[in-house]
């Protein structure tokens, strides 16, 4: 049961990290159509502006997760490298308890929270003329605060199970 | 608590997390966390979700994941190939030349593919070699491609000057004119430098033969061209819409990551899987760069709020010998930080914290900044912890013979001209500033 839902939340990772790696070739596309709208067309895109950086919030939000399920964060290794296998999983396990679950649980909070209300109140973006609903944004973000909350969980709990000696298979080889 | 002793507990806690090898990201919202937390902050969740916001939705930032997309891209269009091919016919018959060459490419194209560290690897992997078949000295060659590849990450369009200049509050386009001079000036230092040592003592940079140079003139001339124009045409599109005032440096950056996507089709070497590829690794580069910004700015915001910002701003106005004094313990504080700490981190922590030290020491807020990532990238190449080294060492062949030994004696002389050429920038600050003031608006 545990191994299927720690296989679910690798697989929601992995596959949302990828679809959003797509918005980048989309942002890409968005903008070039933006600046050659200007100067070829004439026309100014109202939506450009805003559409731009909600496409960024989203890509680098899921990304996280999948940056996390593949640990390929920035982490200087002078003196982690030469620790034993178990000391690593001790000296993670009691870091991401202390630090990155309370850290993000507090960011997700502060998420839903602002979430909660731009919804009530039909919050909308003051950054440009095109003054879009700012709601759907706070929600993908909230999604994807979670979603890394719960990575985070299961790469905490993967770490336990492997200290006790119960190795959890991966989907991810390579680390350690 | 005081405020000096939370500001003693909190930077020491960052290096001691950081340091022992928990991922910066975490370890700086973590203990942004935990001081807000005991300092009795209101509102924590509140504070944290709109230092992420702020940072998620910069749209300056999105110049980052577009250049980086672009640098990707420009890697498999095979150009730094052919322009290594066209120097080594018109340059390698000189003493050292294939070292010059080496530095010049780091110059030109490394600018472009300017992401953490791939320019280093990506020089080693196509000069490196080259040299070393050739007779060049091991120091002389690994010391070309590290100051080299080094380059890159300050030679605009970078991404250090990118996630610099919102978090400083400088404009990435001033910031871009403001480094191309510097830039330039330590190329042609190292080229100058190789030059000359080798001329002295040519067994450490042999010319090489004159028949495989051998090529008719306009054959010579082709290779030139195919190699050097497209990178070329692509920087000065790149930065020339921004220094006229055509486009920002996102939508700059995006029309350079499109002109990259055409010069692979050119190639013939574009794909559906290269397109996925490049997408996939722009995505991860970005996502973990923007998450150090995340933790650093929880980091910074809660640092700041506790008045953190003012004990330090109090021990480096305290220093002796006025402005400068002040100014030489910040650069040695963010050296020694760089030999330790990826220069992404150092931008995102320290940079909040300095500049407004360097605005009311009243330095130009450009020139400062220059200064800093000209800092910075000497920082990258600075053994014991050298990011230059590291990269290089990843692709190194046991048959090469390189040790690392070689490396440090290898860039130790281009560290001593990046110091020479601070000085040149202290003594006439016009070669940073004078660019930034032509532009168009």
């Amino acid at each position: 049961m545990l191994r299927r839902i720690l296989k679910a939340i690798d697989t929601i990772s992995e596959y949302s990290g990828k679809l959003v790696a797509w918005l980048l070739v989309v942002l890409v596309a968005e903008l070039m159509w933006d600046v050659t709208a200007r100067y070829v067309f004439g026309i100014a895109t109202k939506w450009s502006f805003d559409i731009s950086y909600m496409i960024g919030a989203t890509v680098v939000i899921f990304g996280a997760s999948y940056v996390l399920l593949h640990r390929s964060h920035v982490r200087i290794d002078i003196l982690y490298s030469r620790y034993s296998p178990k000391a690593k999983l001790l000296y993670d396990i009691i870091l991401m308890s202390v630090f990155f679950v309370p850290a993000v649980s507090f960011l997700l909070r502060g998420s839903i929270d602002t979430t909660i209300y731009a919804v009530k109140v039909h919050e909308f973006s003051h950054t440009s003329f095109w003054q879009p609903p700012i709601y759907p944004l706070r929600i993908i973000l909230s999604i994807g605060i979670a979603l890394l909350l719960l990575q985070g969980i299961a790469t905490l709990v993967r770490d336990v199970s492997a200290f006790l000696g119960h190795e959890l298979p991966s989907e991810i080889a390579g680390r350690l | 608590m005081s405020p000096e002793v939370l500001t003693i507990v909190m930077l020491s806690s960052v290096m001691v997390v950081v340091i022992t090898g928990f991922p910066l990201a975490f370890g700086l919202a973590g203990i942004a966390l935990v001081s807000a937390y005991v300092a009795g902050l209101e509102g924590i969740p509140a504070l944290l979700y709109f230092d992420a916001w702020g940072i998620l939705t910069s749209y300056p930032f999105l110049a980052a994941p577009l250049f980086i997309f672009m640098g990707l891209m420009l890697e498999r269009s095979g150009i730094s190939e052919r322009l290594f091919g066209a120097m080594h016919v018109w340059l390698g018959g000189l003493s050292g030349g294939l070292a010059m060459s080496t530095v010049l490419i780091g110059a030109i194209i490394a600018a472009c593919v300017g992401v953490i560290g791939a320019s280093v690897t990506m020089l080693g992997l196509i000069a490196l070699p080259a040299m070393l078949k050739r007779g060049y000295s091991k120091e002389i060659s690994t010391g070309a491609v590290c100051a080299g590849g080094s380059l890159g990450i300050l030679i605009p369009p970078s991404i250090m000057l990118v996630l610099y200049g919102p978090t400083a509050g400088i404009s990435v386009g001033k910031l871009f004119m403001g480094a191309i001079v510097p830039g330039f000036i330590l190329a042609g230092l190292y080229a100058a430098y190789i030059g000359i040592r080798c001329g002295i003592k040519p067994q450490l940079g042999p010319p090489a033969l004159a028949e495989e140079r051998a090529a008719p003139m306009h054959v010579k001339f082709r290779m030139l061209v195919t190699g050097l124009l497209p990178p070329l045409l692509l920087i000065l599109a790149v930065l020339g819409s921004i220094f006229f005032g055509i486009a920002p440096p996102t939508e700059a950056a995006a029309v350079g990551a499109f002109a990259a996507v055409l010069l692979v089709v050119a190639n013939r070497s574009f794909s559906l899987g290269v397109l996925k590829q490049t997408a996939y690794e722009a995505m991860r580069v970005t996502a973990f760069a923007l998450l150090i910004a995340v933790g650093a700015k929880m980091f910074t915001g809660t640092f700041m709020c506790l008045g953190g910002g003012h004990v330090i701003k109090d021990i480096v106005l305290s220093m002796p010998f006025g402005r400068w004094g002040a100014f030489a313990v910040i650069m040695l504080i963010l050296f020694i930080l760089g030999m330790f700490i990826d220069w992404i981190g150092i931008v995102f922590v320290m940079v909040p914290m300095v500049t407004p030290i360097g605005a009311q020491l009243g330095f130009d807020p450009v020139w400062f900044a220059v200064m800093i990532c000209v800092n910075l990238q000497m920082s990258f190449m600075t053994p014991p912890f050298a990011y230059a080294i590291f990269f290089l060492k990843g692709i190194l062949k046991p048959e090469w013979g390189v040790e690392t030994m070689h490396m440090i004696r290898g860039v130790i002389p281009f560290i001593i001209l990046v110091m020479v050429s601070l000085g040149l920038f202290i003594a006439w600050p016009q070669l940073v500033l004078w660019l930034p003031t032509k532009m168009i608006r």
